[in-house]
């Protein structure tokens, strides 16, 4: 029965343009920022390494296809749960606020199934935009820019990944980035169980995902104590697999960590669901 | 001028002589005779670069090298290279009418009697300061280098030979080189997920070591033009 | 006869609010069960208890002889509804969302059946055209259109009539009927007009702030010799000193001049002579049945 109700979970998805928003802006977000690394990427990338070419005298193709890419996974990070929760955070309260839940609530389907039907198809759904995204920059990236060695510049220190390391590293990276926002899809999800209005959930994400950005990354030692249980510090995790070498244990952590909110949101959502009383 | 007091106060303590001033410049032109026996050659490298702020694995490079001054380093993708050129101080040797050398001395380095020549360029505009080299003067060939410069401060270079002594060719280089902090502000790295803290703070080393090793030489066989294109 | 929907004191809370009260009714097989009440009374709330919508607080509900709590999927495959407006997917056609809610039912639906079911419904022809392009009244039909498409053998309609033009109200009425004299359907309709149930119905409920007022046959409640006589008069008391106590005892109130006796339709003609005979100046005279008045007064202070 769950197998029919993803089908027609998914059906309705990618019925609705709405859903179609994600990977437009996905794909000119993309070509944005290759067409401007295309024409103006030496200049930037001399600014940023001129530190380090008091030091040292660099060759290579820096400027290349996995840069890019990575450049592009970096500034979507904010991007990205907006368009997943612009979907999922819709899925139960859309339905509250168009009247339809009335009829689904009435087949003979658990409220349960319905629940797992749209956490399938909202993750499905995630997962698409996350291919969408990674395919875009780095099949693009590539094809332009060409593959070379990565440059990972943080704030204190540079990375340099292999070439022959960097693909590897890219399909990782996606999968946790996956997990992150299965995150959001989860919390979005649980919002859209409370709600009978589609707006509430997905501002309400996108409201809780920037104000715990900005208290992670703001370095401020009385926030230090609150930053490792917000799960927005846990969902970019996937930039430490361009670290060399890659800290397992501390990517490991971050998922579990991940693993423990989706499973406390789905809980809170099953339990609201089920016990609900649909009104609307 | 303050060349010419240094190159006054190096003569008057070290009570040089006609036959030590000589010295040095045999000193040298040994390692120059060296250098000289090389038309060309290639080599394979590995680079390993212990810098706080680098973390990159081992650069596999070729290097290429063609009389009087073609060098190139090819790498299959980024290389770290030290600004400072080995080939250029062989160079800069090689042209003796550019340099003033004062032997300033003696000294047990890795376990060889060296001599310490001092060099100071004649040039006011030339990025070489000042240069010591402790140099085996049986074999001729430069054990330590030490290099004052305008654009990277201070260098150390240690030299160590094998098979290739004889042609001044060394196995392994190890620079040691002054590195400033390294720091990029957060919002054009997007470097969200790290944070100053105290091990950070330690870790900002002043020095930082960049070891290459060299093999596979192939001396004097020819090296296509091509290559330096 | 076969119990198809069982009430058994059912009662739902909101916080302090008690929105139904220990109401218990029956509904036989292939009755067409009139749920009436004034807005507010809990007619809404009952039916989605009935529809597992809400959970009520105290109570059990059995439908097909089965609880509702333990055998929910089981019972919910042999019911179709509409719960108040009927709402779509409006971004999908009529079809589509026919073909979408009978793969929830879990049934199989042929093209041919939800075109037949459209041809029932009058909307054949419209079936590729999106919902949102639909009028309030083909919605309504849509949306009973879904509640046939799985077969089901109760239909349960919330005010299936609300909004529609004069017209819609009749072709909802002969679908009523047909689906019960043609397809055997067990169908409750809830409503807040007496005349639209007295048309469809065999059985009713009347319920007011949540409890039961009256249960029983249409024509039995209906069909009540006693009657409610309202004479509009001049001026009311002078007309009731003038009647000198005349059938005093059928006597019930006096309205904004308005005087209102309960009897018999064969005493009427005696009344309103005696009242020809006192002078007195005579607007207007309607009946209505007893529980029609009642009813009507009920859904009067609701509003």
């Amino acid at each position: 029965m769950v197998y029919r109700l993803l089908k027609v979970e998914l059906n309705k998805i990618f019925s609705r343009p709405r859903s179609y928003i994600g990977f437009v802006a996905i794909a000119i977000l993309v070509f944005i920022f290759q067409l401007a690394l295309y024409v103006d990427g030496k200049t930037y990338l001399t600014f940023l390494i001129q530190q380090l070419e008091t030091n040292f005298s660099i060759q290579g193709n820096i400027l290349n296809g996995y840069l890019i890419t990575y450049i592009i996974l970096q500034t979507l990070i904010v991007q990205m749960p907006l368009m997943v929760a612009l979907v999922t955070g819709d899925l139960l309260s859309g339905e509250s606020s168009s009247g339809t839940m009335r009829l689904l609530a009435t087949k003979p389907i658990s409220r349960a199934n319905i629940i797992t039907a749209k956490l399938i198809a909202g993750s499905f759904y995630t997962l698409l935009l996350v291919i969408w995204l990674g395919g875009l920059a780095l099949g693009f990236g590539l094809w332009i820019f060409k593959p070379g060695d990565l440059m990972v510049l943080s704030t204190d220190h540079i990375s340099i990944i292999p070439s022959s390391e960097c693909l590897w590293r890219f399909f990782a990276a996606c999968a946790v980035a996956f997990i992150s926002l299965s995150v959001v899809t989860t919390f979005s999800l649980m919002l859209s169980a409370f709600s009978d209005n589609s707006i509430v959930p997905i501002v309400t994400t996108m409201a809780v995902i920037i104000i715990f950005t900005i208290v992670g990354t703001l370095d401020v030692p009385l926030f230090n104590n609150i930053k490792p249980f917000l799960f927005t510090t846990h969902m970019i995790v996937w930039q430490k697999l361009f670290q060399d070498p890659i800290s397992t244990s501390t990517i490991t952590k971050s998922i579990c960590i991940m693993f423990a909110y989706i499973f406390g949101f789905l809980s809170v959502t099953y339990y609201r669901f089920i016990k609900k009383d649909i009104l609307s | 001028m303050i060349r010419f007091i240094l190159l006054v106060l190096l003569i008057t303590l070290n009570s040089p002589n006609y036959s030590e001033a000589q010295t040095a410049s045999q000193i040298i032109n040994k390692v120059n005779t060296n250098f000289n026996k090389v038309n060309d050659y290639t080599a394979d490298m590995s680079i390993h670069i212990d810098v706080s702020f680098v973390k990159m694995k081992d650069i596999m490079a070729k290097v290429y090298f063609k009389k009087p001054k073609k060098f190139k380093v090819k790498a299959e993708g980024i290389m770290l290279l030290p600004k400072q050129n080995p080939n250029n101080i062989q160079a800069m040797l090689e042209d003796t009418n550019s340099y003033s050398a004062i032997k300033t001395g003696t000294e047990i380095t890795n376990g060889f009697n060296t001599s310490i020549i001092t060099v100071i360029p004649s040039s006011d505009t030339a990025d070489l300061i000042l240069g010591k080299f402790w140099i085996n003067a049986n074999k001729g060939v430069i054990l330590k280098s030490h290099l004052t410069t305008r654009s990277n401060g201070n260098l150390e270079i240690e030299h160590f030979y094998g098979v290739n002594s004889n042609y001044a060719l060394p196995d392994k280089l190890i620079f040691t080189i002054e590195t400033s902090k390294f720091k990029l502000p957060k919002a054009l790295v997007v470097d969200l997920g790290s944070s100053t803290t105290e091990d950070s703070k330690k870790e900002e080393n002043k020095k930082g070591k960049i070891t290459i090793v060299f093999s596979n030489y192939i001396v004097n066989k020819g090296v296509d033009e091509k290559i330096f294109k | 006869m076969e119990n198809i929907i069982e009430l058994n004191k059912i009662s739902k809370s909101f916080g302090a609010f008690n929105a139904v009260n220990e109401l218990s009714l029956e509904v036989f097989k292939g009755d067409v069960f009139g749920f009436l009440g004034p807005n507010g009374a809990g007619k809404s709330t009952t039916m989605r208890m009935i529809l597992s919508l809400i959970k009520p607080s105290n109570g059990s509900i059995k439908i097909f002889g089965l609880e509702l709590n333990s055998h929910r999927n089981e019972i919910m495959r042999r019911i179709g509804c509409i719960i108040e407006k009927p709402d779509f997917y409006l971004y999908m056609s009529a079809e589509k969302n026919l073909q979408l809610f009978s793969k929830l039912s879990n049934v199989d639906v042929s093209k041919n059946k939800i075109q037949e079911v459209l041809e029932l419904v009058g909307l054949k022809g419209r079936e590729k055209d999106k919902v949102k392009t639909y009028s309030h009244g083909m919605k309504q039909r849509l949306g009973i259109a879904q509640t046939l498409v799985h077969n089901p053998e109760l239909i349960i309609l919330d005010e299936p009539t609300t909004g529609l033009d004069p017209q819609g109200i009749i072709d909802i009425r002969e679908m009523i009927l047909r689906l019960k004299n043609e397809m055997n359907k067990t169908i409750v309709l809830s409503s807040h007009i007496l005349s639209e149930i007295e048309l469809v119905a065999n059985r009713m409920v009347i319920i007011n702030k949540g409890k039961q007022v009256v249960q029983g046959e249409v024509k039995e409640l209906l069909s009540s010799q006693d009657l409610i006589l309202s004479v509009e008069v001049e001026d009311g008391k002078v007309a009731l000193q003038k009647l000198n106590g005349y059938k005093k005892e059928k006597f019930s109130s006096l309205e904004n001049n308005t005087l209102k006796f309960s009897l018999s339709k064969n005493e009427i003609p005696e009344l309103v002579n005696e009242l020809s005979k006192t002078g007195i100046k005579i607007y207007g005279i309607t009946y209505r049945r007893a529980l029609e008045e009642y009813f009507l007064k009920l859904t009067q202070h609701s509003n």
